[in-house]
């Protein structure tokens, strides 16, 4: 499997020790468990392109229902899914009751990374993530958005997937497929973009 | 069905990466705010979480990023009790005042606590008649206002009502 889906794993079994260890009784682990999903539940949030200050209130919100609901939760290892719905869910709710969507700051590019390679690597992997951008800014607001969603709900659900996206179940595989081909022919068509 | 619809395992592998290509995009296109996580961990390390949660509301188009580069900020929160008010001033010696307005449909404002939640200390204050209310000398860092409910007779709020955590 991918670089991703394995990290994707990981997620699920750290977040699973995490809960268990929090159920336990241990506080720190609340914590942990904040700081390991809160940057993807904004990534989702952030999907619906609601302004920065609103997606922070989401994510709040979101993590709020889930410490006072947390039971509800059988298996620990649905709790990164049980927090991306409900990330999903009120993002949704938030970008069609507050109409504070974004505009400006779509449209400016903000590359900020860790620097944890090496400067030649830093450079090449900029070079490709604004190509990647730019190409992303072609795609239909539709597509951006599946694909962003998508791309941060693991072993996503179809069935909750269509409600929140406004879009009929069959739907959302084939959509996701089309916007991802249409894609890569933005980046066919403005270099010579492979896949890593 | 068109060829770009089929799926073949190498079709699934490509999109697999590319949707990998795209995380890593935007994880540094779009970083989460580096405070977020510990503004959160601030809220939910309060004692009693039977409290209901306003939300942050903006006024006018004016940006406010819960992280303070302005020197005066205005911020409303709302939710279904009340709304409120929050201006945060800094003066030229870097005191911070913080002055509230509840807004008039909260129930008891008469007799509102209000908590000033900063680090390790709470600062006590209570709304007078208008629904207003003053912290002065505001230590730097995360800050929460709690508004407990009148504990002396007239109408009881049915529960404390909090605002997310702020910087200042």
């Amino acid at each position: 499997m991918t670089i991703g889906a394995r990290r994707t794993t990981d997620l699920y079994d750290e977040a699973a020790v995490l809960l268990t260890r929090w159920r336990e009784g241990d506080h720190q682990s609340l914590d942990l468990l904040v700081r390991l999903l809160t940057p993807v539940l904004w990534q989702v949030v952030r999907a619906y392109r609601l302004d920065r200050a609103t997606s922070e209130d989401v994510v709040q919100t979101v993590w709020m229902t889930f410490v006072r609901r947390s039971e509800t939760i059988g298996d620990p290892q649905a709790v990164v899914r049980w927090l991306t719905v409900t990330a999903r869910r009120d993002a949704l709710r938030t970008s069609r009751s507050v109409q504070r969507v974004e505009v400006t700051q779509d449209g400016v590019l903000d590359l900020r990374g860790d620097v944890q390679d090496s400067p030649e690597n830093e450079v090449l992997r900029a070079s490709r993530d604004e190509e990647l951008w730019r190409a992303v800014s072609g795609l239909s607001r539709r597509c951006q958005m599946l694909l962003r969603v998508v791309a941060f709900s693991p072993r996503p659900d179809y069935a909750r997937l269509s409600a929140h996206l406004g879009m009929p179940m069959g739907s959302i595989g084939p959509t996701r497929g089309r916007c991802l081909q249409k894609l890569r022919a933005l980046l066919n068509a403005t270099g010579d973009w492979r896949t890593s | 069905m068109t060829p770009d619809d089929e799926r073949t395992p190498d079709r699934d592998r490509q999109d697999d990466l590319l949707l990998a290509d795209l995380r890593r995009m935007w994880e540094e296109t779009d970083p989460v705010p580096p405070d977020l996580a510990e503004r959160i961990s601030f809220v939910l390390s309060l004692e009693d979480l039977e409290f209901e949660l306003l939300a942050l509301r903006t006024t006018a188009s004016q940006l406010v990023s819960a992280r303070g580069e302005e020197r005066v900020r205005t911020v409303t929160f709302s939710g279904e009790s009340f709304s409120v008010l929050v201006s945060i001033d800094r003066d030229r010696d870097g005191r911070v005042r913080l002055d509230g307005w509840i807004g008039r449909e909260a129930p008891g404002d008469d007799g509102l606590e209000v908590e000033l939640r900063c680090g390790q200390t709470v600062l006590r204050s209570r709304a007078d008649t208008n629904g207003r209310f003053a912290f002065e000398e505001v230590p730097s860092g995360l800050v929460q206002l709690v508004f407990h409910p009148s504990r002396t007779g007239g109408e009881q709020t049915a529960r404390t009502v909090v605002t997310p955590a702020l910087k200042v």
